[in-house]
């Protein structure tokens, strides 16, 4: 069976631990985001595969560089988005749908959704520079300033400014417009 | 509202907003380009960012593929793989300006640095949006600020240095400084600085010894008109 993929002592140590790395970054992605615990599962196997299909000599994989397994996941995870919109295209399933896999799970973000209140967040972001809107919705989609610093390439100071700034502009404008959390009102 | 309400409610709102189709999204090229950009923050790619953000689908998928980059950023092998596929960049001109840049980056380096070092550890320690334990004196929001006024805030206990940021509007930053007091006095650059703008915004932020932080809310404050003189 050559679509095995290898025993993980066939890779370089460096590589192993690259590729562990690799799906410890899925999983959490997964968890935060949206991506599903088999689309993660499947991507780290798709990679191993790869390598071994092109390069079936376990020596030869042993010198792989990273740079180039970067490049077969990086191909990998490509190749995974295109099959998500192509199924997406010819069944949208339940399973897949992005409100079953972002919305939280507590009973206040239920009784939440039905309310204006979401509505009236993206309304004013709407009204944001786009710089600061950027910086605050990777915020709320649950990425850390650290994250947004290295996407971006702005300084920590401006990253800062815009998201403390940004927030700040939110709350005021909806407790301006009335707006309160359930147990604040 | 807390940060984890206004996620919740963001979220949902993003979910109950999927797109019908995906004719308006990034294509899976432009995403995995966008994962890959080390200058994520130009004009063309926010718009793109924007999209992402917002978008029930676009997101997973950007966070799938941006995960790869990142699993793999730290690394030498990845790290010469992207300097060679930006070689075309150091052609003979470039280098000349780039050249310039270390100069000027050496001349300004130890300030740049002090202050990257302060920031650092506190990136890891801080929770975005942290609340606000740090109480500010003076000036207030929307008061005027005069030419020999100070800045003001309430000790903070267990504070061991304080970072008082000045900013513009557009929350670029004018002028920070870091004491261990609870009173800031511009110097004459500053002052020079804050009289260019009508308005300016400016908190401070308290650091234990431990490197958690708190900051004050954001004030914006009118320049006075004796320092539009």
């Amino acid at each position: 069976m050559t679509d095995l993929p290898p025993r993980p002592d066939t890779f370089s140590p460096q590589i192993e631990a690259t590729l562990v790395r690799l799906e410890r970054l899925v999983r959490a992605a997964g968890a935060r985001h949206g991506v599903g615990d088999d689309e993660a599962e499947g991507l780290l196997q798709d990679v191993r595969i790869r390598l071994w299909r092109a390069h079936t000599d376990s020596e030869e994989i042993a010198r792989l560089p990273t740079s180039y397994v970067y490049q077969t996941a990086a191909t990998a995870a490509l190749d995974l988005v295109r099959k998500r919109r192509r199924n997406e295209d010819r069944e949208p399933s339940l399973d897949s749908a992005p409100t079953l896999a972002l919305v939280s799970r507590t009973s206040a973000d239920h009784d939440l959704l039905a309310s204006d209140l979401g509505a009236a967040i993206m309304r004013e972001l709407n009204t944001m520079v786009e710089a600061r809107r950027v910086v605050v919705r990777m915020h709320l989609s649950g990425y850390e300033r650290e994250e947004i610093i290295a996407l971006l390439g702005w300084s920590d100071a401006k990253v800062r400014n815009l998201l403390y700034r940004g927030l700040q502009d939110l709350r005021e404008r909806l407790t301006k417009a009335g707006y309160r959390w359930p147990e604040e009102s | 509202m807390s940060d984890d309400q206004l996620r919740a409610i963001y979220n949902a709102r993003v979910a109950g907003d999927a797109p019908a189709d995906r004719v308006n999204c990034p294509t899976p090229e432009q995403l995995q380009r966008l994962a890959e950009s080390v200058n994520g923050g130009s004009a063309q790619n926010l718009t793109l960012l924007d999209h992402v953000f917002g978008c029930a689908y676009c997101r997973p998928e950007f966070a799938l593929v941006r995960s790869v980059q990142t699993a793999f950023a730290t690394h030498d092998g990845v790290g010469a793989a992207r300097v060679k596929a930006n070689s075309r960049w150091f052609t003979g001109p470039r280098l000349a300006i780039a050249a310039a840049l270390v100069v000027a980056i050496a001349i300004g380096g130890n300030s740049v640095r002090r202050a990257n070092d302060v920031t650092r550890d506190n990136i890891l320690r801080e929770a975005p949006g942290d609340a606000s334990d740090v109480v500010t004196v003076s000036p207030l929001v929307n008061d005027q600020f005069a030419a020999d006024a100070q800045f003001v805030w309430r000790k903070v206990s267990g504070a061991v240095t304080y970072e008082i940021q000045l900013l513009d509007t557009a929350g670029v930053v004018i002028a920070t400084h870091i004491t261990a007091d609870t009173v800031f006095t511009p110097a004459a650059d500053d002052r020079a600085k804050l009289a260019a703008v009508t308005l300016f915004d400016w908190f401070v932020a308290a650091r234990r010894s431990d490197g958690n932080e708190r900051r004050s809310s954001i004030a914006r404050v009118h320049v006075g008109t004796i320092e539009r003189r």
